[in-house]
C-alpha cells in the first residue's frame, strides 16, 4: 500500500517523498511481522470493495441508537462474508482488525460475546455444559456478555453483593441483589443486546457463603427479547465515550435457575447441596496479565492514530513565516509542534513494541506453568500492571496533544480525535484502576527491596534485579548510559519509598497506615520502574532489526525517546547527574526533532490505518483536507434544513413580538 | 442547629454530613472571600434560590440524554422565557450576575445567543458610528435581530492579516462586494453563526479601486428578517458536531459577490465616503484591550469549571467506600487514601489561586483602562503579555485537574452521569480559543526576552513592575527550609530565582544562535521550546504570588488558617513539579527537595477535614452543577439508578436494531442448524 497517489495535496506528497526507509517495511516491524502486515493490507483492500460494509454516515452524525442500529447491520453483513477469502473468522488478530476497520472503536453488541462471553465457557464450563451452549453461542444463536462489577464495587471480588443461594429443594440457584449498589453496573452489551450473560455472584449454600462464582444465565426471552420475569436490565445511559457500547445494568429479584447453571469445569455442587471444591484453588493473574498486555499495543494503536491525523494534518496547514515571507510555512516546521507531536510518536512505536514483547514473554511463562512453574507469573502480574497505568496516562496525554496541534478544526469531530481520546482514556480507569495498578506494582518493588536488604538478592526476579545492582555516573554518550541513569532513578527512588514505608511502621504504625501514608511516593518508583522497562523494551526491539534505512530511523526515534523521558523525569536525577548533562539533553532533544522531521509523515503512514478506519476528516491520506471538511460540514444534521425547528418555534416569535 | 457549612441539611447522606461538620471555617464568608465580597455572595445564593421556584427554567430532562438539536430547543425555550422574566431575578446590566444566571439555567454548553451578548453588541458599541448605532444598536439590544461576530476562517486562525475574505468597493453602486474566492476563505468556527444568527458583524479586506486597506468590519444582513432563510449569494451552515459546546451552532459563512451598502462598513473609526475616498482611523496601533478583557474573564471561567468537576469528586469520594485500612473497620471513604487526596487537593488549591489570580488581573485591566484613558499605554503591554501566558498555563491545568477529577471517580466519572467529561470538553476548548496555548506562550516570551534585553543592557530599571525580579539579585541558595513555619517568602524568591534564571537562558540561546549567524525567525523558532518553558515559569510564579498576596489581605482568622493551608499545599505541589529548575544550578539541595515532599504529604492531610467545605464553599446549586455523582445530599446510588433507567436506550425493553437485525440473525442460525 503505497501512501503516494496521484492527486494527492502535493504538500503530503512532498513530505513522502523525503522518505529514507521503505513503509512497507516498517510496517512489518510495527506489527511483527511482514506476512501480518500484508495480511491487513490485504484485508483492507477486501473489506473497502464490500460497500455495503461502508458507514452509511459518519458515526459522529449518529444518536446512540443509530450507531447501534448500524453496527447491527454491519455485523449481519459480516456475517455473511465470514466464510469467503481472505477472511478468516477463527484467526483472532484478523478479526480485531476488521472489526476496527468496519466497526471501528466505539464498541458494538458482539463486543463481549466474542471476547469475555465464549471465552469463559471455554474456561470455566464443563464438557456437558459446553455442549449445550458453546455450539449455541458460538453460532450466535444466542448473544452472550460476562457481569461482574457492581454499582458499589469495582473489581473487588469478594465485595460483591449478588447472591446465589441454592435451594436443594427443587435444585435451583436463586438469584439475588439485595440493595442498589449490588446491581451490575458497567458490563458491555448487557443492556440492550445480549439474551445471557455469565453472572457472577457470591455462592450461598445452607447459609455457608462459598465466595464468588460464575453462572450461566438467560436474561431475555429467546423468542421476543423481553426480560425474563425477577430480571431488571437495561443500558446505564450514556458515557464519555465508547457509546455503540450498551453497557447495562442487571438486578435479580429470587430469580431461579438450575442448579446445572453453575460453571461447573472446576467446581461443583451436588443435588444434595454437597459443594466439591477446585482441584487448584489458585485461579492466578493468568487472564488479567493477557488483557494488559495486549492493553498496551492496543493503546500504542490508539495515540498512533491520533498523531497520524495530527502530523499529516500539521503537513497540509499553513500559518506563519519562518525565513521565506512568500510562502506561510507548514506547521509542522515549528519547534513547538514538532515537540508536542514527535515525543508521542516515539511512544507509540515504544508502546507497541512494548505491548509485543510482553506478550511474548505471556506466552513463554504459560508454558513454564504448563510446566509447573508458575512463580514467572507474578513478576509479569506486577510489570503489566504498572505498564498499563503507564501506557494509558502517557496515550491520553499524547492524544489530547496530538488535538490541541490541530488548533481549532482539532476540536471539531471532523478530527475524530476526541473520539479517539474518549475511548482510549476510559483505559486509565477499566482493567484495574491506574493508581491501584501501580501500588501493585509497587508492592512487589517494596518486596524485591526487603529481600535485598535481608541478603536474599538472589531471589530476585531478572525484572528487579537493577535494584540490588550499584549505580555509577551516567555516561550520556551511549544509549547505554540513559538505561543506566534510569536504572539509577529507578533503584534510588524504589529505595526510598520503601524505607519511608519501613520507617513509618517502626515508629509504630499499622502496616496499612503506614503504606497509605507512602502511597504516593510508591507509586513515584512504580512509574519510573515501568518507564525504564519502556526504554529497555524500544531499545531492544531497535536492536534486532536487520533493515538498515528502517534500523536508522528508529534508532533516531529512540534517541529521542531517551532523551525526552529523561528529561521529563530529571528531578530524580539531578543528585547523580550534573546540570551539564541536563543542558547537553536538551540539545540533544532538540536536535532529533530536528532529525526525525524529515520522516515524519512517513513514520505515521507506516501505521498503515486506513481512511476507513480513521474516520478522520483531517487525518485523510490524500491530505485534501479543506474540502472534504466543507463537504462533511454540509451533511452534518443541523444543516438537513436551512431553518431550525428551535428558530420557527421560539426565536423568530421572540424577535417578532421585540419588534412590536 | 447552626453549622460552619451552611450546606448542611437534614436527610443527607451521613457519610457527606459528617464531612462538612469537621469544617473549620463558615462557607458563607469563605464564598464571599471567592466571589469578591459578601454582596456578591449572597445576591448569588439568592439568584438560586429565586431560579428555584421557576420549573420553566429548569432542565426538562438530562442534558446528556439530549441530541444537539433537543439541546438548542431546550435552550431557545429557556432564552425566551429568560427574555421576559430576567429582570425580575437579576440586574441584567451585572455582568457577574448574568454570568451565575447563565452557568445555572443554560449551563456552560453554549446557547443560540450565546455571541449576541459578549461580541455583537460590543463590536457595534465599539465599531458602529453614532448613526449606526441608532439603527441597529436598540434592535439588537430589543433582540429584533440575532446577530454574531465573524472573523476566523477555515484556513486562517486569529491573524488578520492573512484573511481571505473581500469587501470590494463599487463606486457605481455604493456598495461593498462580498467574497470569499476560495474553500479556506469561508468563515468557520464563529458561534452561532450557522443557524441562530441573522446578523453578523464580519471582518473582511477591503478593497478600493484595487488597493487592500486591510481587514474592516461589516454589519451583514445574513438571513430574511421574517422566513430566517438564507439570503441569496449567503451560503451558511453549521460547521457540525464538536467535541463539547454543542449547543453553539458554530457556522460557516461564504459570500458569492454578495453586495451591501457602503453605510455598512462600521464607520467610528474609519469612514468611506461615497466616491471611494478612504478616511483612517485617527491613531492606527493595535489596541490589545478586548483581548486582554476576554483573558482576564477566562481565568475565573476556568476556575469555576475547575470547581465544578473538584465539588462533583470530592463529594463523590466522601461517598464512595472502597478497601479497607484496617482489617476490623468497614470499607473507607476513598477520600482517605493519599492518593485520592494527591489527585484532587492540589487541584482545589489552583482553582482558588487561579479564581483570586483572576480576581486580581481583571482589577489590573480596570486599573490599566484608565490610565489609558489619561493618556498612558505603556501598561497595557505588560498586562497583555501577562494574560496571554496565564491563559496557556490556567487552561492546561484547568484541563488536567478535571480529567484527574474524573479518574478520582473511578468507572462512573466515566458515565454522562457525572458529567466531568462534558465540563472537560468546554473547558479543554479555552486551550485553542482566544489565542491557541504556544502562541500565547511565545508572546509572553517576546516580552521576556525584551526584559532579558534590558537586563543584559543594563538597564534594568525600566523593566515593567511584573518582571522587575528579573532585574534583582538572588540570593545564592534557597532558604525554604530554614524559614520557621514554612516561610512562603522564601518559596517566592525560589520561584523567581528558576523564572529569571530560565528566562536568561532561553533568551541567551536566542541571541545566541542570531550572533552565530541564524536569521532573526529561526533563531526564534529554535528557541521556542525553551522559551516556552520561561513562559511557563513566569507565569507559575505570577499565580503563586497573586494566592499569597490574596490570603495576606484577609483579615477572618479562620478562613485565613483555611487558605493559608491551601497555600502552603499549593507552593510545596508547585515547587515540586518544577524541581528540575531549582535543583540544576544547586539554587535547592536534595535535603530540601525531601523537605519539600514532606511538606506535601503533610497539607494533604492537614487540608483532609476541610476538603469537602473548601468546595461547598463555591455554592454551586445541583442545577448548576448537572451531576448525579455531584449531588448536594450525597444521595448517589439510588439517583445514579433512576438516571439510567430514564436514559433514551431505556425507552423500549427491546430496541429496534434488535428487532431488525440481531434478532433475524439469532433465528437463522438457529434454523440453520436444524
Amino acid at each position: 500500500m503505497s501512501s503516494i497517489c496521484k492527486g494527492d495535496n502535493s504538500d503530503l506528497t512532498e513530505e513522502r517523498k523525503n522518505a529514507t526507509f521503505d513503509t512497507d517495511k516498517m510496517a512489518a516491524v510495527i506489527y511483527g511481522r511482514e506476512e501480518i502486515a500484508s495480511r491487513r493490507r490485504q484485508l483492507t483492500e477486501s473489506i473497502s470493495r464490500i460497500h455495503e460494509l461502508a458507514e452509511s454516515k459518519p458515526l459522529v452524525f449518529m444518536t446512540r441508537e443509530e450507531k447501534i442500529a448500524e453496527s447491527c447491520r454491519k455485523l449481519e453483513v459480516l456475517s455473511r462474508h465470514w466464510n469467503q477469502t481472505p477472511f478468516n473468522r477463527d484467526n483472532e488478530e484478523d478479526a480485531l482488525h476488521i472489526y476496527r476497520e468496519v466497526l471501528g472503536m466505539e464498541g458494538h453488541p458482539l463486543a463481549l460475546h466474542d471476547t469475555m462471553f465464549i471465552p469463559t465457557l471455554v474456561a470455566q464450563a464443563s464438557q456437558e455444559q459446553q455442549e449445550k451452549w458453546l455450539g449455541r453461542a458460538r453460532r450466535k444463536e444466542i448473544i452472550g456478555c460476562y457481569a461482574q462489577t457492581e454499582m458499589g464495587h469495582g473489581t473487588n471480588l469478594r465485595k460483591l453483593e449478588t447472591t446465589a443461594t441454592y435451594s436443594p429443594d427443587t435444585q435451583e440457584f436463586i438469584l439475588n441483589t439485595p440493595t442498589i449498589t449490588a446491581l451490575k453496573w458497567w458490563p458491555g452489551a448487557l443492556g440492550k443486546s445480549s439474551n445471557n450473560a455469565i453472572v457472577v455472584a457470591n455462592l450461598l449454600i445452607k447459609d455457608q457463603n462459598y465466595g464468588p462464582h460464575p453462572f450461566m444465565v438467560q436474561l431475555r426471552d429467546e423468542k421476543t427479547h423481553i426480560p425474563l420475569k425477577g430480571i431488571v436490565v437495561g443500558d446505564i445511559g450514556p458515557k464519555m465515550a465508547f457509546n455503540g457500547a450498551d453497557n447495562g445494568y442487571l438486578g435479580f429479584n429470587n430469580h431461579r435457575i438450575p442448579r446445572t447453571n453453575l460453571l461447573m469445569r472446576h467446581t461443583k455442587v451436588e443435588a444434595n447441596g454437597t459443594y466439591i471444591k477446585p482441584s487448584h484453588a489458585k485461579i492466578g493473574y493468568s487472564s488479567m496479565v493477557k488483557v494488559r498486555s495486549r492493553m498496551a499495543m492496543d493503546q500504542g494503536l490508539f495515540l498512533a492514530s491520533a498523531l497520524v491525523i495530527a502530523v499529516r494534518y500539521s503537513a497540509v496547514r499553513r500559518q506563519g513565516f519562518l525565513e521565506d515571507k512568500t510562502q506561510k510555512v507548514k506547521v509542522l516546521d515549528y519547534q513547538t509542534q514538532q515537540h508536542r507531536l514527535f515525543p508521542s510518536l516515539a511512544r507509540a512505536y515504544a508502546f507497541i513494541f512494548t505491548g509485543f514483547e510482553t506478550i511474548h514473554l505471556y506466552s513463554q511463562l504459560l508454558k513454564d506453568v504448563d510446566m509447573g512453574n508458575t512463580s514467572g507469573m507474578a513478576d509479569l502480574h506486577a510489570l503489566t500492571s504498572g505498564l498499563k497505568s503507564v501506557v494509558t496516562h502517557q496515550t491520553g496525554e499524547g492524544i489530547e496533544q496530538a488535538r490541541m496541534a490541530c488548533g481549532e478544526h482539532g476540536y471539531s469531530m471532523a478530527s475524530y480525535i476526541s473520539e479517539i481520546y474518549g475511548v482510549a482514556i476510559g483505559g486509565c480507569t477499566y482493567e484495574g484502576e491506574n493508581m491501584v495498578m501501580l501500588l501493585q506494582l509497587a508492592r512487589y518493588l517494596v518486596k524485591s527491596v526487603e529481600l535485598i536488604k535481608s541478603g536474599e538478592e538472589k531471589k530476585l526476579g531478572p525484572m528487579v534485579s537493577y535494584l540490588a545492582a550499584k549505580g555509577g555516573h551516567p555516561d550520556l554518550s551511549s544509549l547505554n548510559g540513559y538505561v543506566t541513569a534510569f536504572e539509577h532513578m529507578a533503584r534510588r527512588q524504589a529505595w526510598k519509598a520503601t524505607e519511608k514505608f519501613l520507617k513509618l511502621m517502626e515508629t509504630g504504625e499499622s502496616r496499612e497506615v503506614a503504606w497509605n501514608k507512602s502511597a504516593v511516593e510508591l507509586t513515584r518508583a512504580s512509574r519510573l520502574h515501568t518507564r525504564l522497562f519502556i526504554i529497555e523494551a524500544f531499545m531492544r526491539r531497535v536492536s534486532r532489526i536487520e533493515d538498515i534505512p528502517v534500523k536508522e530511523v528508529l534508532t533516531d526515534l529512540l534517541h529521542l525517546h531517551v532523551n525526552y523521558e529523561l528529561l521529563d523525569v530529571a528531578t530524580y536525577a539531578l543528585e547523580f547527574m550534573s546540570s551539564t548533562q541536563l543542558d547537553y539533553i536538551r540539545d540533544q532533544l532538540y536536535l532529533y526533532l530536528e532529525k526525525i522531521r524529515p520522516s515524519a509523515v512517513s513514520l505515521v503512514d507506516s501505521f498503515q490505518i486506513s481512511d476507513m478506519q480513521l474516520r478522520s476528516v483531517l487525518g485523510r491520506r490524500d491530505g485534501n483536507v479543506y474540502e472534504n471538511l466543507f463537504k462533511w460540514a454540509k451533511s452534518s444534521p443541523l444543516n438537513k434544513s436551512d431553518v431550525l425547528p428551535s428558530v420557527d418555534k421560539y426565536l423568530k416569535p421572540m424577535m417578532e413580538k421585540a419588534k412590536l | 442547629m447552626v453549622h460552619l457549612n451552611k450546606t448542611i441539611q437534614e436527610g443527607d447522606n451521613p457519610d457527606l454530613t459528617a464531612e462538612r461538620l469537621t469544617a473549620t471555617f463558615d462557607t458563607h464568608a469563605m464564598a464571599a472571600q471567592i466571589y469578591g465580597g459578601e454582596m456578591r455572595a449572597r445576591r448569588r445564593r439568592e439568584i438560586t434560590a429565586k431560579l428555584a421556584e421557576i420549573p420553566e427554567l429548569h432542565d426538562s430532562m438530562p442534558l446528556p440524554y439530549m441530541t444537539r438539536e433537543e439541546k438548542i430547543m431546550e435552550s431557545a425555550r429557556k432564552l425566551t422565557v429568560l427574555t421576559q422574566r430576567m429582570s425580575e431575578i437579576i440586574d441584567p446590566t451585572d455582568a457577574g450576575e448574568l454570568y451565575h444566571l447563565n452557568n445555572e439555567v443554560l449551563g456552560i454548553e453554549g446557547n443560540p445567543m450565546a455571541l449576541h451578548g459578549v461580541m455583537f453588541i460590543p463590536a457595534l458599541n465599539a465599531q458602529a458610528s453614532d448613526e449606526q448605532q441608532a439603527k441597529w444598536l436598540i434592535r439588537a439590544l430589543r433582540r429584533e435581530i440575532i446577530g454574531t461576530y465573524a472573523q476566523t476562517e477555515m484556513g486562517h486562525g486569529t491573524n488578520l492579516q492573512n484573511l481571505e475574505t473581500t469587501a470590494t468597493y463599487d463606486i457605481g453602486t455604493q456598495e461593498f462586494v462580498l467574497h470569499t474566492p476560495k474553500i479556506t476563505a469561508l468563515k468557520w468556527w464563529p458561534g452561532n453563526l450557522g443557524k441562530s444568527s441573522n446578523y453578523a458583524v464580519v471582518v473582511a479586506h477591503m478593497y478600493i479601486k484595487g488597493k487592500n486597506f486591510g481587514p474592516h468590519t461589516f454589519m451583514v444582513p445574513l438571513r430574511d428578517e421574517k422566513t430566517h432563510k438564507p439570503l441569496p449569494g449567503i451560503t451558511i451552515g453549521d460547521i457540525g458536531p464538536k467535541m463539547a459546546y454543542n449547543i453553539v451552532d458554530n457556522g460557516f459563512l461564504g459570500f458569492n459577490n454578495y453586495r451591501i451598502p457602503r453605510t455598512n462598513l462600521l464607520m467610528r473609526h474609519t469612514k468611506v465616503e461615497a466616491d471611494g475616498t478612504y478616511i483612517k482611523p485617527p491613531h492606527a496601533k493595535i489596541n490589545y484591550s478586548a483581548m486582554v478583557h476576554v483573558r482576564s474573564y477566562m481565568l475565573t471561567g476556568q476556575a469555576i469549571m475547575l470547581s465544578y468537576a473538584l465539588n462533583i469528586a470530592t463529594r463523590y469520594s466522601a461517598v464512595r467506600r472502597q478497601g479497607q485500612i484496617d482489617k476490623n473497620e468497614p470499607e473507607v471513604k476513598v477520600l482517605e487514601y493519599q492518593t485520592q487526596q494527591h489527585r484532587l487537593f492540589p487541584f482545589i488549591a489552583r482553582a482558588y489561586a487561579f479564581q483570586f489570580a483572576g480576581a486580581e488581573t481583571v482589577k489590573l485591566y480596570e486599573r490599566v483602562l484608565k490610565e489609558m484613558k489619561s493618556g498612558n499605554v505603556s501598561l497595557m503591554a505588560d498586562l497583555h503579555a501577562l494574560t496571554s501566558g496565564l491563559k496557556s498555563v490556567v487552561t492546561h491545568q484547568t484541563g488536567e485537574g478535571i480529567e484527574q477529577a474524573r479518574m478520582a471517580c473511578g468507572g462512573h466519572g466515566y458515565s454522562m452521569a457525572s458529567y466531568i467529561s462534558e465540563i472537560y470538553g468546554v473547558a479543554i476548548g479555552g486551550c485553542t480559543y482566544e489565542g491557541e496555548n504556544m502562541v500565547m506562550l511565545l508572546q509572553l516570551a517576546r516580552y521576556l526576552v525584551k526584559s532579558a534585553a534590558l537586563v543584559k543592557s543594563g538597564k534594568a530599571s525600566q523593566l515593567g513592575p511584573l518582571v522587575a525580579y528579573l532585574g534583582a539579585r538572588s540570593e545564592p541558595t534557597s532558604l525554604i527550609d530554614r524559614v520557621p513555619n514554612g516561610g512562603i517568602t522564601e518559596y517566592i524568591k525560589t520561584f523567581q530565582h528558576i523564572a529569571k534564571r530560565q528566562t536568561l537562558k532561553a533568551a541567551n540561546k536566542f541571541f545566541g544562535l542570531m550572533e552565530n549567524g541564524e536569521k532573526r525567525e529561526i533563531a526564534w523558532n529554535k528557541s521556542s521550546v525553551e522559551l516556552n518553558r520561561a513562559s511557563r515559569l513566569h507565569t507559575r510564579l505570577f499565580i503563586v504570588e497573586a494566592f499569597a498576596r490574596r490570603v495576606n489581605e484577609i483579615g477572618d482568622i479562620t478562613i485565613k488558617e483555611a487558605l493559608s493551608d491551601l497555600l502552603h499545599l499549593h507552593v510545596n505541589y508547585e515547587l515540586l513539579d518544577v524541581a528540575t529548575y531549582a535543583l540544576e544550578d544547586g539554587f535547592m539541595s536534595s535535603t530540601q527537595l525531601d523537605y519539600v515532599r514532606d511538606q506535601l504529604y503533610f497539607y494533604l492531610q492537614k487540608i483532609r477535614p476541610n476538603a469537602v467545605s473548601l468546595l461547598d464553599s463555591w455554592e454551586f446549586s445541583d442545577r448548576e452543577l448537572r451531576s448525579v455523582l455531584g449531588r448536594r445530599d450525597g444521595h448517589v446510588y439510588e439517583n445514579l439508578f433512576k438516571w439510567a433507567k430514564e436514559s433514551p436506550l431505556n425507552k423500549t425493553d427491546v430496541l429496534p436494531s434488535v428487532d431488525t437485525y440481531l434478532k433475524p440473525m439469532m433465528e437463522k442460525a438457529r434454523q440453520s442448524k436444524l
